[in-house]
């Protein structure tokens, strides 16, 4: 499935891989809800920082609670679109490309300061 | 923050078996370990680990549970103290650090300091009754590499607002450089009349947590890093706590933020001590630690 097939729907699941899931990004960029358990690893992206249930709609571990979660999103349309806004936000903060630029170069910098 | 930013989905708390899983970690879904490095809990070795000047008794504490549980004679590999370090996926310990998820967690490892003033309940007043205050007190544990240290804290907002009562009750672990920041020693009951008492996390979790997230009064932290009983991880920002930055420097703000919205801040209150509730059926607590070591024991084959 392409992703412009994927954003045809309004749910999408984040689930971690060998590392992050490198899809996230866009997921949490996109006009859909991201629904995922706690992420146990952090990039570039900050995944640590994004809040549950603000962010993106936490699922349990296990995803026994999946079907329990899409009732009340469907119930709860409002909410969703809240949620999608708050996770829109927070991609926000990665999106001018020359403070980008900026962050990783002072992070080297200080890298190469602290190493000697 | 904006109020209307706060949104409360229910909470789901989590089942015995699923809190079985999280306790034994890695080693849940893995196969049988290699058991050469387990030793007695009565070997010379851990005998050893008993300090003369450990006040929680640990060793013996953790002697007594297992012979409790009919599992003295069981060769294990465990850590007492404040876990700061990566360990392996067979030790038992009583918290994992931030970052690693390995080790088997225990609740009586240092039972009576982390949960003494969850079921021996201190005494407490109403919300309305409290301090529009920030309280902190805490000894100089830690240090300022720590994410979201108290370092950070002390030197950021001691005597800095009237409103904000925060500073070191002792000096330990040779932080002497610190003594200008020395404020009165308080009792859990004279920290129980503010509304706001933050956690902030020394050598390893803030030992106080557990009793504040079953107060009423709210607590403002950071994210924790370090993982017990508790299950800190699980903890929702903005749901059962009031998030505070890792650098501290939203304290203000979110106490303004926090008198404006008293009606939010009971709400969050209320989740936290609902949370809390998970812990308090003493057996179940117990049958939940029996469950981690059996299959602690049989991932080892000894059982």
């Amino acid at each position: 499935m392409s992703i412009d097939n994927l954003l045809q729907y309004k749910y999408l699941i984040s689930v971690e891989g060998n590392d992050v899931d490198t899809d996230l990004n866009w997921k949490l960029a996109s006009n859909s809800l991201v629904m995922m358990a706690r992420p146990r690893f952090s990039s570039w992206f900050m995944e640590d920082m994004l809040i549950p249930n603000y962010h993106y709609l936490l699922l349990k571990d296990d995803f026994s609670d999946l079907l329990e979660k899409i009732e009340w999103c469907n119930d709860h349309q409002p909410q969703v679109q809240k949620i999608i806004k708050h996770a829109n936000t927070f991609v926000e903060m990665f999106k001018n490309y020359e403070l980008e630029y900026e962050i990783e170069k002072e992070v080297l910098r200080l890298y190469f300061e602290k190493i000697i | 923050m904006d109020a209307s930013n706060v949104i409360y989905i229910k909470f789901d708390t989590f089942t015995p078996k699923q809190r079985i899983q999280y306790y034994l970690g890695p080693l849940y879904n893995s196969s049988i370990v290699n058991t050469e490095n387990l030793i007695s809990i009565q070997s010379e070795e851990l005998l050893r680990c008993e300090q003369p000047d450990d006040r929680d008794k640990r060793h013996e504490y953790f002697l007594k549970v297992l012979t409790k549980y009919g599992f003295e004679n069981k060769k294990i590999s465990i850590l007492f103290g404040d876990i700061q370090h990566t360990v392996s996926n067979y030790t038992i310990v009583k918290n994992r650090h931030n970052g690693s998820n390995s080790g088997v967690i225990i609740k009586k490892l240092n039972f009576n300091r982390h949960w003494q003033h969850v079921y021996n309940k201190p005494f407490d007043i109403p919300f309305q009754n409290k301090h529009d205050k920030i309280i902190w007190r805490g000894g100089t544990t830690g240090n300022i590499n720590r994410i979201a240290n108290r370092f950070d804290l002390i030197t950021k907002w001691y005597n800095k607002n009237s409103n904000i009562d925060v500073g070191f009750s002792e000096i330990v672990q040779d932080q002497d450089a610190y003594k200008k920041y020395i404020k009165t020693k308080l009792s859990i009951d004279n920290l129980l009349q503010y509304k706001y008492l933050i956690s902030v996390e020394g050598n390893d979790k803030d030992s106080g947590l557990n009793w504040k997230l079953a107060s009423n009064s709210l607590v403002m932290m950071a994210r924790p890093t370090f993982r017990s009983w508790l299950m800190e991880d699980m903890l929702i920002p903005n749901y059962h706590y009031l998030l505070l930055k890792n650098d501290f420097s939203d304290l203000l703000e979110k106490l303004e933020w926090c008198n404006k919205h008293p009606d939010e801040v009971l709400t969050i209150i209320k989740h936290a001590n609902q949370y809390m509730e998970m812990f308090n059926n003493i057996k179940q607590e117990e049958d939940i630690e029996k469950k981690v070591l059996e299959l602690y024991f049989k991932k080892t084959t000894q059982l």
